[in-house]
């Protein structure tokens, strides 16, 4: 949770650096409304179960026309599926802070595509239980544990806005990320920031896709 | 012939899929073969067992046309002793062995046992050799020469 609150400060700061420009452009604060939903509606056929994902935004359009800055902070607890004994839950929990460069591509106008990259960095830990069967000298359970589990990423995505009346922003984005951990003891199957990892993607090196659907609030 | 490239993508995969080893990723087992069995095995009992079910199938497999008998090693210990009935003699048999457990990408966690640095049996037969494999070989098999771990296996002279 401290470090939470340290990325939320750290936005803010930001924010407030760039809140010196002129009154020309927007900025929109936001949410990430969809990250968790499946998770709790939907926990026996997800990839996580129960989980919380909180995601604020910050997007502020930069002096350059057609160029936008995206900060976003994520705080992300809960648990994947459990498939046998031997391939069990993950509790995970993490924080994560990511920053995006966004172009806004028109082809005509009612034709506009948005494009992002930037840096993604993540601490995470896990832990979990795994088991196995022992019909004839009794069960093993052994434990997994990883703390502090840093991982740096760079991500790039696909958006569209679509504008709901003057002060609202529904926002899509089809992202991809890929990245690096410290620690890599443990395969995993869910990191914060990064998302749901495949099977050899998994390990050290952290490979995501994933959709985000976001609701804005303009600011200024 | 672009199109066939996705097809040709997913049969690699499937490939290396079918080729990793995670080994039994159940109780594992060690193979006990008998140089010569002239006394006439009866039964064999492990000790601290929960349920000699899977002993007692396997002596009966043994005792009909199986030529070694496939003993559950303990996972909550690095050794397990055995009891053997003969017809007009009783042996033990303690191994010893290192328990891994660990994960393994596209397995979960997998159990092997590997060679202990102490010693590897205590025995009352008259000779026993103990040969340390893994259960579960590191990274991918190779297609098509797969080999998988082969585990304990344990040779006992009489």
């Amino acid at each position: 949770m401290k470090k939470l609150f340290l990325l939320t400060a750290l936005i803010l700061v930001f924010s407030q650096a760039y809140s010196q420009d002129t009154l020309t452009r927007k900025g929109y604060i936001g949410l990430d409304v969809i990250n968790s939903l499946p998770s709790v509606i939907l926990p026996k056929q997800y990839y996580i179960r129960n989980t919380i994902i909180i995601e604020p935004y910050y997007l502020l359009d930069l002096p350059r026309p057609n160029r936008r800055l995206v900060l976003g902070t994520g705080f992300a607890h809960g648990s994947t599926h459990q498939h046998f004994g031997f391939d069990p839950s993950q509790h995970f929990k993490g924080a994560y802070f990511r920053a995006a460069h966004e172009i806004k591509k028109i082809r005509n106008p009612r034709k506009m595509l948005r494009i992002g990259y930037g840096p993604v960095f993540a601490i995470a830990g896990y832990q979990g239980k795994f088991r196995f069967d022992g019909p004839t000298f009794g069960d093993y359970e052994g434990d997994f544990k990883e703390t502090n589990n840093v991982a740096l990423g760079i991500e790039a995505y696909f958006g569209q806005d679509f504008k709901i009346g003057d002060n609202w922003l529904l926002r899509f984005t089809v992202r991809n990320v890929m990245g690096r951990r410290t620690n890599a003891d443990t395969y995993v199957q869910y990191f914060p920031g990064f998302g749901f990892t495949p099977n050899g993607f998994n390990n050290r090196f952290l490979y995501s896709g994933g959709l985000s659907l976001q609701i804005h609030y303009n600011v200024r | 012939m672009k199109q066939l490239f996705p097809i040709a993508l997913l049969l690699v995969g499937m490939i290396q899929q079918g080729c990793i080893d995670c080994g039994p990723q159940a109780e594992l087992t060690a193979r006990v073969y008998f140089s010569q069995d002239s006394l006439q095995l009866d039964s064999v009992y492990a000790l601290k067992a929960v349920n000699q079910n899977a002993i007692a199938k396997q002596v009966k497999a043994y005792l009909g046309q199986q030529s070694e008998l496939e003993l559950p090693i303990s996972m909550l210990a690095d050794t397990t002793t055995y009891v053997f009935y003969f017809k007009d003699r009783i042996d033990t048999l303690s191994i010893y062995y290192e328990r891994v457990f660990r994960y393994k990408g596209d397995c979960g966690f997998i159990t092997d046992a590997r060679k202990p640095s102490g010693r590897h049996c205590d025995a009352t037969f008259s000779n026993v050799d103990v040969y340390y494999d893994t259960y579960a070989r590191s990274g991918s098999l190779g297609f098509p020469f797969a080999n998988p771990g082969t585990g304990i296996s344990i040779q006992i002279t009489l």
